[in-house]
């Protein structure tokens, strides 16, 4: 059901969507005037995680939040073809697909795995260059606690010892050697339609969709930025003219959008230093070993199972290397994920988590998507199934660690353009030889746990053994992070400690693209906790 | 789409090419079951030293590890540094009692780290070095 308020009444015709998710009413930039001017105390661009986060927590303040988005609140082709690019050196999906450009941005599809970084990952490490943070993880620890309300986690709790009906799942690890480490399973949150609601009724906040940002302009003296200009797919422009912008349009595009505002700093917005786009991270995900099961491949299943539902609450543990021995080793941060061969179909998957929700007494949610799933993949379910009930089959691991921050891991503007005519970008994803050797040794370690515990004899795959650099059959985990990292001197940074660019008094930037060093964790935490913690920041008076 | 991709990304695909290694690499039970059936070195009396693997594979092992490890080619320094007697000189374990030792040597190693790679396999030296016994 969908119509459209009286244009006269708030003169301009908001664009009024329903389709079941609840009714938005947001500004479209396509109802506007060519030419139009707006203002706004803050403007936030990009509706995702961070800038939604934000926008909620500005709701009825002191200032009027424009939070803009490029796409509507459902997707388009054609405005998501606005994410194509290239991509070279390590393979990483094409760009136009583990994004989203509409109103949520990524959290339309995200898999809601949550955990928050570790306090070393904060840590400037001797052994991990341009490693460290300009804040520590207790600076951050508040809002995570805000975070896991926002995403709707259970308790501020990652410690799988803490919760008396996890002592089961936990495997008697030596500590000095493995550490179950505990990632916590949002619904997951889709932020348009949890929040979606809040914002069309919140008084200080309005959304403006279909609004492409073509570039941050900046004052003559490149001190400040003076306003954004905006554009629709038809041709449409506009400016909005904002007393502090927020630019959260996530680790890729925000590089974009600083490289193109080069009216006045040549090199792009906060690039004096040649550091936008640069450092560029993902969680690398590669099978890396297999387990021969020395006890009922089953009986595995409690101690590496995923999606355990735990008063409701969807958890799963992984095996992660100690902090001690990563500074005794010299090694970055990291887990294995752990799966089983009759795994590998989307329908048994589905079904063996319909089966895990019904066992705990829970409904799935999204079980109509599970359901689905299986219907479509009856062939692999078959299989699976048959393959479960034999009690074949070994078991693989696959690295889940952080990447060494890497200068020459960068994204640069390409020469081709958009229908904006906007360039695009072109990604060059770069490894480490830490990053390989970490993931070795890590993996020499927990064979030796397990066959200590006589649990699995642990086979490691060649290509880790190999050489120093070469990935095989790597993917990426859609997580892209570091390309304009946080840190105080500007020679090493692009923002500060509070995510202010360098040198450009009222242009903050939200999102994953600040984070200095990945972690293994997966991103959408900290985003969320640093975008509550800018917010707050913002919300200062002084920040005017 | 993108759920599936994520479930997907879950899943690891079939290593065919793992599977045979996996059928010559028959651990606990075959410890036992080879204790009975395999003599160790033509020179001693008939009293079994258990293997890790299968025999084929343990002789492999050995070869690779004797290949890391050459001042180890030596049986008399083996069975010392595996803390276990010479038979032409003393009197060889019960079978339960060599199992249980070996197993505890093993489980001692894994627990310090003291671990080799042999074809990529996770092995505590003790194994590594049974297998360079019986290869010998």
């Amino acid at each position: 059901m969908a119509g459209f308020c009286p244009a006269a009444k708030l003169g301009f015709a908001p664009c009024i969507v329903s389709d079941g998710w609840g009714v938005f009413v947001f500004k479209d930039f396509r109802e506007f005037e060519n030419g139009a001017l707006i203002d706004a105390d803050l403007c936030i661009i990009g509706a995702g995680a961070a800038g939604i986060s934000m926008a909620r927590r500005l709701a009825g303040g002191k200032r009027r939040v424009l939070l803009v988005e490029s796409g509507d609140v459902t997707p388009d082709l054609a405005v998501q073809a606005l994410f194509e690019g290239d991509v070279v050196g390590q393979p990483w999906e094409p760009l136009d697909i583990g994004r989203l450009r509409f109103f949520g941005g990524s959290t339309n599809h995200w898999g809601g795995h949550c955990r928050p970084l570790d306090p070393i990952d904060f840590e400037a490490r001797p052994w991990v260059p341009y490693s460290g943070w300009p804040i520590t993880k207790a600076d951050l620890d508040p809002y995570y606690v805000e975070a896991q309300k926002v995403v709707e986690l259970g308790p501020y709790e990652y410690d799988p010892e803490k919760f008396d009906d996890l002592k089961e799942k936990i495997l008697p690890f030596n500590p000095e050697r493995l550490r179950q480490r505990m990632w916590q399973d949002s619904p997951p949150t889709n932020f348009a339609i949890a929040y979606g609601d809040e914002l069309k009724e919140a008084p200080t906040v309005e959304v403006l969709l279909n609004a492409n940002v073509m570039e941050i302009v900046a004052a003559e003296n490149g001190a400040a930025i003076e306003a954004v200009r905006i554009r629709t797919l038809e041709g449409k422009q506009g400016t909005i003219r904002p007393r502090t912008v927020v630019l959260a349009c996530g680790g890729i595009e925000n590089v974009r959008i600083l490289l193109v505002s080069d009216g006045v700093h040549k090199n792009g917005l906060g690039n004096g230093h040649d550091l936008v786009g640069r450092f560029f991270a993902d969680h690398p995900h590669a099978l890396c070993a297999m387990g021969v099961p020395m006890i009922d491949i089953h009986r595995l299943d409690a101690y590496f199972s995923n999606f355990t539902y735990l008063d409701g609450l969807g958890i799963y543990i992984k095996p992660g290397i100690p902090v001690e021995l990563q500074r005794k080793l010299r090694i970055l941060n990291g887990a294995f994920d752990v799966g089983y061969g009759y795994d590998r179909a989307s329908g048994f998957l589905a079904l063996r988590d319909i089966g895990k929700a019904l066992f705990a007494k829970r409904l799935l949610p999204d079980i109509g998507a599970a359901v689905m799933r299986v219907v479509s993949d009856l062939d692999g379910t078959a299989e699976g199934l048959y393959r479960y009930i034999r009690k074949e089959d070994v078991f693989w691991f696959a690295a889940n660690f952080e990447q060494t921050p890497n200068p020459d891991s960068r994204i640069t503007l390409g020469d081709k353009c958009d229908a904006l005519g906007m360039r695009r970008l072109v990604l060059n994803w770069q490894f480490s030889p830490l990053d390989k050797l970490s993931v070795r040794a890590g993996l020499k370690i927990l064979g030796e746990e397990l066959a200590r515990l006589k649990v699995a004899r642990l086979r490691i795959d060649d290509w880790i053994t190999a050489d120093e650099t070469t990935w095989e059959d790597v993917n990426d985990r859609a997580h892209p992070m570091g390309t304009t990292r946080m840190a105080d001197d500007p020679k090493y940074g692009v923002v500060d400690r509070n995510c202010r660019v360098h040198g450009v008094a009222n242009l903050y930037i939200a999102g994953s693209s600040v984070f200095p060093t990945s972690g293994y964790a997966n991103p959408t935490l900290t985003i969320v906790a640093l975008a509550l913690r800018l917010a707050d920041h913002l919300g200062e008076d002084n920040h005017a | 789409m993108s759920i599936v991709k994520i479930h997907r990304r879950m899943c690891f695909a079939t290593r065919p090419s793992a599977l045979p290694r996996r059928r010559k690499f028959i651990l606990g039970a075959a410890m036992a079951a080879l204790a009975a059936a395999w003599p160790w070195g033509p020179a001693s009396a008939a009293r079994p030293l258990p293997l890790p693997l299968d025999p084929a594979s343990a002789h492999a092992v050995g070869r690779r590890y004797l290949d890391l490890a050459p001042e180890e080619a030596d049986r008399s320094h083996l069975l010392k540094l595996l803390r276990l007697p010479d038979p032409r000189l003393q009197a060889w374990p019960e079978r339960d009692d060599l199992l249980r030792h070996l197993g505890a040597l093993r489980d001692r190693e894994f627990f310090s780290g003291d671990s080799v790679l042999i074809d990529g396999w996770v092995l505590s030296r003790g194994e590594a070095r049974i297998c360079a016994l019986y290869c010998l």
